[in-house]
């Protein structure tokens, strides 16, 4: 299975994956998408670093 | 493992390309290049690995495992390298082969299963010298911003106490809603780190 930029994009690929919720082969397939993918690879940067913040400041 | 690569975490990220001229000035040992390689790959690692190891060390031994094998393959001569647009997905491989690698060595020598390791750990943090109060009064405001019923469903997404079937259940939304509703405080918060930046 492949995944393209806009594939991902209408997915939610991004938020479906912080939330871990795509199912095994979509999840492989947007692996190798966002290992090549600048803008997919920033976006979850930044909700990696907003769920790490959240989590410290809610469970503070 | 050996600590292959050092690159400064919060090194501004040009966008990038990969095509043969970046694989030759890779394999040439380009410090910019490499930087770029080092800074993107581990980023996008670390993603991938937090939620595959409980502790963070294991994860970056991988990490650092893998940019080696990587550098090495491209350095060989002849490269092997015979798609360099697929860079990015052979990276993914790459690291795939090192934690099966991994994963049966501590499964022979411990005689923990390979499931066991597959367990996100909660309290590892992605970009732990990105934590920070600042970072934290961000998200303070932009939950405070929300309407009362998307700060409930957000701070339960995030707290991950609840199965998220029963988060959307308990306050009538659908999983779609909660997409969206993540896609939106990602797009606030990449606002707010911009203006910080700025």
């Amino acid at each position: 299975m492949k995944i393209d930029h806009q594939q991902a994009v209408r997915l939610l690929a991004v938020e479906q994956y912080l939330l871990d919720e795509l199912s095994s082969p979509l999840r492989e397939a947007f692996e190798d998408h966002f290992f090549g993918c600048p803008e997919c690879a920033e976006a979850l940067r930044i909700g990696s670093i907003l769920y790490e913040n959240a989590r410290t400041l809610l469970c503070a | 493992m050996a600590r292959v690569l050092n690159f400064r975490e919060n090194e501004k990220r040009k966008p990038l390309e990969f095509n043969l001229e970046y694989i030759q000035l890779l394999s040439a040992g380009d410090p910019a290049t490499e930087r770029h390689f080092a800074c993107h790959f581990s980023g996008v690692l670390r993603i991938r690995l937090r939620s595959r190891f409980r502790d963070e060390a294991q994860a970056e031994d991988v990490s650092q495992e893998t940019l080696y094998r990587v550098l090495r393959t491209i350095r060989r001569e002849p490269c092997s390298i015979d798609h360099p647009e697929r860079l990015g997905p052979f990276v993914n491989s790459v690291c795939t082969h090192v934690m099966l690698e991994g994963f049966r060595r501590e499964s022979r020598y411990q005689g923990v299963r390979e499931e066991d390791l597959q367990v996100a750990d909660p309290t590892l943090s992605v970009e732990g010298s990105l934590l920070s109060l600042e970072r934290q009064q961000m998200v303070r405001r932009l939950l405070e911003e929300l309407p009362a019923k998307d700060r409930s469903v957000l701070t339960e997404v995030f707290l991950e106490e609840r199965d998220k079937d029963e988060i959307c259940e308990i306050h009538h939304v659908d999983r779609d809603y909660l997409r969206v509703l993540l896609f939106r405080a990602c797009t606030r918060f990449r606002t707010l780190l911009a203006k910080e930046r700025s």
